[in-house]
């Protein structure tokens, strides 16, 4: 996803300028010299002088302002990366209930159906995977994979 | 080095030899070396990437056989990048990308197995120098660093910040935009002055700031998931190899470029060592001087296995280089020693001049694998060069799930939160919008290394010294340092004010 230069210093200088509103309420030092905001600040104020930056070579190269263009993806592509994103807020708001074993089984199975990948190696991939993350993690490294509600 | 040292030094390296030979350690270096082969020869995974995915099972291991398992795997992923590219002419990884034409011209001619050959011994050839280097000039550089003290870590941080900027290929505005970003990243949590928790917004798992680990795979590991999910599948069709005979010309070729390999070992770990500048610009600029030195400068380009040569040296000699900043000031030579770099401040290692003194195994043992993995590089590349087409048939839609769910996984077990499984998916989507938008990720890594560091060394300076901007000038080390960073600033504003001279120059001359 491509946007024109113009629009990424436009929204540099709109993060900059919530950063500086935000940092007037953190605390000073005793004397008054400056304490937690002075790093934010900086930071901003170059944030800033790029955003003007990438503006004046935006209006140079005289580019639109509102460009804006999804890059080499295809439609199809987009699709796929959204059906990415979509698995990874699945485990945050899902696995706690499904458990570590059925949800990868389930998810892997779907994302490669999704991807039009043949049914066999799909469904030997998923195990295969499901179960060396299994081993590895919980058994090897003993991280406390989510076990769902049914234990598993 | 005294003789006494130099007895230290030995015993060090028996130590390290001691810890490295030990069937456990030795099995962890098989398998990183078949991870870092494999990762390396699939186009679309890079060492980065496998280095961000490693880290999680890494993390739980001690110190030693997580050093070596990294070391190994990028050894390895930087020469199997090659594979890909003499076969299908698309490099496995950036670093291979110098010079795949050239690969590609000969493997038309029929030579394959030739050119990967070659790859594979100048590959080991540069990485033992890029190690010998390193062995030689990192203790030489520690005994500078033994002196410094905040007012230098602080210069020492600007200098790597920007030179991770002024290296990156295309914008300077757009390396500095991905450098703020970074040190931006490092401002979330508890600050170092008072204890004030930053930009947290009332969210408790924010008060560490973010989780370095989940930020890492999301920006090297989901972002590239994405990227690779979003280009139809392409199918290869992969030439096989003759492994046969294949080292039957490369003796010769190698005693022919002897200077070659030698200069491109030298260009490359010294654009190694340079913070933000890769295995990937090292053999760029290695091909580039290869060609301009030569005697057949119009054979380039054609299939001549000069250029290769040279390329294929620097890229493996640069990962040896990039360690050199890493061990001895804490500074990242490029994006996987910055990855180290942030698990080891996890794991309360802090690298830097103190590493030699209190915690030398580590180092050795570091010295010892790197000479190991590029001796192993041979036989272990030959393998991988014969199984080179089987692996390119494996479909990448087929892999692009199970990578997602080790990253997912992997983001979680560091601290067992699905928070952090957000922060990945954050970076990740972040790192993705910022390659499109041509913003390099390599000046935001080490600005999320290296950001702590910065603030902190000037704020506790600045604090000593009751905000004398002055003290950063007082001692001659700092201000030698302080004055190398200030003509490293100037340097494009004077590039633009003469670009501006000029143009006005010839518009007079032009009305």
């Amino acid at each position: 996803m491509r946007i024109s230069n113009t629009a990424i210093g436009l929204i540099l200088i709109i993060f900059a300028s919530a950063v500086l509103v935000h940092v007037q309420s953190f605390p000073q030092l005793d004397n008054g010299y400056p304490g937690p905001a002075l790093f934010p600040s900086v930071l901003a104020v170059l944030f800033i002088f790029c955003g003007i930056g990438l503006i004046i070579q935006g209006i140079r190269r005289r580019e639109k302002v509102l460009k804006f263009d999804l890059g080499t993806a295809t439609p199809a592509g987009w699709a796929n990366i959204a059906f990415v994103l979509g698995t990874v807020a699945c485990y945050i708001f899902l696995a706690e209930y499904v458990g570590f074993l059925i949800f990868s089984f389930v998810i892997l199975m779907i994302l490669m159906k999704w991807l039009k990948v043949k049914v066999l190696h799909s469904l030997t991939m998923s195990i295969a995977v499901t179960l060396a993350i299994y081993l590895l993690f919980a058994k090897v490294l003993l991280v406390p994979l989510p076990w769902g509600l049914w234990g598993w | 080095m005294g003789p006494l040292g130099l007895v230290i030094a030995m015993e060090n390296i028996l130590t390290a030899i001691s810890l490295i030979v030990q069937p456990y350690v030795l099995m962890i270096i098989c398998i990183s070396a078949v991870y870092g082969l494999f990762v390396g020869a699939i186009p679309g995974l890079t060492a980065t990437m496998a280095t961000a995915l490693l880290v999680p099972i890494t993390f739980f291991m001690d110190p030693v056989p997580a050093l070596a398992a990294i070391v190994t795997m990028e050894a390895m992923a930087i020469f199997a990048g090659d594979i890909p590219g003499a076969l299908v002419r698309i490099p496995g990884t950036p670093s291979s990308a110098a010079y795949v034409e050239e690969s590609y011209a000969l493997t038309q001619k029929g030579l394959a197995g030739y050119v990967l050959g070659v790859d594979v011994s100048v590959a080991a050839i540069g990485g033992l120098i890029g190690a010998i280097i390193l062995i030689l000039l990192a203790p030489m550089l520690a005994e500078v660093a033994m002196q410094f003290t905040s007012f230098e870590y602080f210069w020492l941080a600007c200098i790597g910040l920007s030179c991770s900027v002024l290296v990156t290929k295309g914008s300077l505005l757009k390396g500095l935009v991905s450098l703020l970003i970074g040190l931006m990243m490092t401002t979330v949590g508890v600050d170092i002055t008072l204890g004030f928790p930053r930009f947290t917004f009332e969210v408790t798992d924010f008060l560490n700031g973010f989780t370095f680990i989940p930020a890492m795979i999301g920006m090297f590991g989901v972002s590239e998931v994405m990227r690779n999910v979003s280009k139809e599948e392409s199918s290869y069709r992969a030439v096989a190899v003759q492994t046969k005979k294949m080292f039957s010309g490369v003796l010769r070729t190698i005693r022919k470029y002897k200077l070659n390999v030698g200069r491109a070992g030298l260009i490359g770990t010294f654009v190694g060592i340079l913070p933000g500048a890769g295995a990937d610009i090292g053999a760029w600029i290695a091909y580039a001087v290869s060609k301009k030195f030569s005697k057949e400068p119009e054979k380039y380009g054609t299939g001549h296995i000069e250029g290769i040569v040279d390329a294929g040296t620097a890229n493996n000699a640069g990962l040896g280089g990039a360690w050199v900043p890493a061990l001895v000031f804490g500074i990242p030579g490029d994006s996987i020693t910055a990855i180290v770099i942030g698990v080891l401040f996890m794991k309360g290692l802090r690298p830097g001049p103190m590493i030699f003194q209190q915690t030398p195994e580590i180092l050795y043992a570091v010295y010892v694998t790197f000479i190991l993995a590029n001796l192993i590089l041979i036989p272990f590349g030959i393998l991988a060069i014969k199984a080179g087409s089987q692996m390119l048939r494996i479909p990448r839609m087929m892999l692009m799930p199970a990578i997602l769910m080790f990253c997912i996984v992997g983001s979680f077990a560091i601290n067992n939160t699905t928070f952090d499984v957000g922060v990945m998916l954050a970076c990740g989507i972040l790192a993705y919008f910022m390659e499109a938008n041509d913003i390099p990720v390599a000046p935001a890594i080490l600005g999320i290394v290296l950001g702590r560091l910065l603030e902190d060394s000037f704020m506790v300076s600045m604090i000593k010294s009751d905000w004398d901007l002055t003290v950063f000038f007082h001692r001659p080390v700092s201000a030698v340092l302080g004055v190398i960073t200030v003509i490293l600033w100037s340097g494009p504003f004077i590039a633009v004010f003469r670009k501006w001279r000029r143009e006005a120059k010839n518009n007079k001359r032009g009305s």
